[in-house]
């Protein structure tokens, strides 16, 4: 099938990039999954809406409206929960599950990188979506920010406004995280 | 004091999103400015740091994806007619079971949207009607091989093969015993092409299966060959049925079992 190993080709390397911008719009293993699965069935049967070089933009933007209409459902069944609650408070069961059961050699270096795994996890998912998607996209994907504006559907102003305070908001968000814990320890 | 100004370049300078002027002003501005010069440090710390919290890609999502897609192709190509609410009965996949109600709900309703689209895309595609039978050849002989299911009568006897069409089909199929010219009988099925039910003869050589597809048709159509998707594919006509046979075998191989049928 032309079309298929066409799309498999251009489309494949790019999964683990989607799995961890669905991972990180929905927070759930399960449901990235089926986000990405979804998103590819999309992608496959629109690849003829496809332009330019880069696969990415285009991509990712079927990715990140797939998750969105999946967080939609979700929250549409939950009924109840809203959608930044359904986000936010995971850091308790999180920060207990880092921590060190060894006290062997030296505990507190584990403490440290182990912590700011999580801590990182804790922050990342404190932002609200429109930040936490753009700051993903550029940092790990490196995508332009005009790319980015493609992915987003915003112009570019506001890619840069949000990618500003998204990193404010993530360097806030962590030294929030160290200190409240830090009190916790006391 | 310009450092509010170059404040908001420093995300753009390291991001490698700004113009060569505001570049050099910008770096300029880094070296005095002990804030601004943190602010940059600050940034790329962040970037570094948060590389942490990727995920891994869960190793069986690739095959998942590519059989999803793979089960497209085969559905979509084989529509009969674009919208059309056919009763046959399809299986739920595994994985289809496996989601949860509401998503299951989700993409039921997607995928009839998507269907009916693509449907209504294939359909308009398809040139002309050997093209279309082509397609549903194709497609019908990769999701027998997909789902080991090509027989739904195992027989290798003619005999017991011929009669079983009988009750299905509104036309009786030569059942031919070639066994002597190493095509092995295995059995046939009934398959949906070109909006008719068609018999199907599987046989095999070697260890590749090889799809006959007959159905009767009055006009005596010349020998034909195709190569679709690395699958080799000759039709013939004789005494009133079109004889379609699908392989990976070379196409020699099935012009020799052209002519001994």
């Amino acid at each position: 099938m032309d079309g298929q190993q066409n799309f498999e080709r251009l489309a494949l390397p790019h999964m683990e990039a989607a799995y961890n911008l669905a991972y990180w719009l929905l927070r759930n293993e399960l449901d990235a999954e089926d986000a990405v699965q979804e998103a590819y069935l999309r992608a496959y049967r629109s690849l003829d809406s496809l332009k330019g070089t880069d696969i990415r933009p285009w991509l990712f933007a079927i990715v990140r409206n797939t998750s969105y209409q999946f967080l939609g459902l979700r929250k549409r069944r939950a009924n109840v929960v809203s959608i930044e609650e359904a986000f936010a408070p995971r850091e308790n069961s999180e920060l207990e599950a880092q921590e060190p059961a060894s006290d062997q050699q030296s505990a507190e270096d584990i403490l440290v990188n182990q912590s700011d795994h999580a801590l990182v996890h804790i922050a990342l998912g404190k932002l609200p979506h429109v930040f936490r998607e753009v700051i993903i996209l550029r940092e790990w994907e490196e995508l332009s920010y005009h790319a980015i504006a493609e992915v987003v559907g915003v112009p570019i102003g506001t890619v840069m406004s949000r990618l500003a305070r998204a990193r404010d908001l993530l360097g806030k968000h962590l030294t929030e995280i160290v200190s409240a814990e830090g009190a916790n320890a006391l | 004091m310009h450092c509010d100004r170059y404040r908001h370049n420093v995300g753009p300078l390291m991001d490698g999103e700004i113009s060569a002027d505001e570049r050099s002003a910008t770096i300029a501005h880094l070296n005095v400015c002990a804030r601004c010069a943190a602010e940059y440090q600050r940034l790329q710390d962040l970037r570094r740091r948060l590389l942490v919290a990727r995920v891994p890609v869960p190793r069986s999502l690739v095959h998942r994806v590519r059989a999803r897609i793979a089960r497209e192709v085969v559905e979509v190509e084989r529509r009969p007619q674009p919208g059309a609410t056919a009763g046959a009965h399809v299986q739920a996949p595994a994985w289809f079971v496996r989601t949860r109600p509401w998503l299951r709900q989700a993409a039921t309703i997607l995928f009839a949207c998507g269907l009916s689209v693509a449907g209504a895309l294939s359909w308009s595609r398809i040139a002309s009607e050997r093209d279309m039978i082509k397609h549903d050849i194709v497609t019908a002989h990769v999701r027998s091989l997909l789902q080991g299911n090509s027989v739904q009568v195992a027989s290798l006897d003619t005999h017991t093969v011929k009669p079983w069409f009988a009750g299905r089909l509104d036309f009786t199929p030569v059942v031919k015993d070639l066994s002597a010219a190493d095509f092995h009988l295995t059995g046939g099925r009934i398959d949906y092409v070109a909006g008719r039910r068609v018999a199907v003869l599987i046989y095999t050589r070697r260890l590749h299966q090889i799809s006959v597809f007959i159905w009767p048709d009055a006009r005596e159509e010349a020998p034909g060959i195709a190569a679709p998707n690395g699958f080799n594919l000759v039709s013939w006509s004789h005494a009133g049925m079109s004889f379609w046979a699908i392989s990976d075998l070379t196409e020699f191989e099935l012009k020799e079992l052209a002519r001994l049928m």
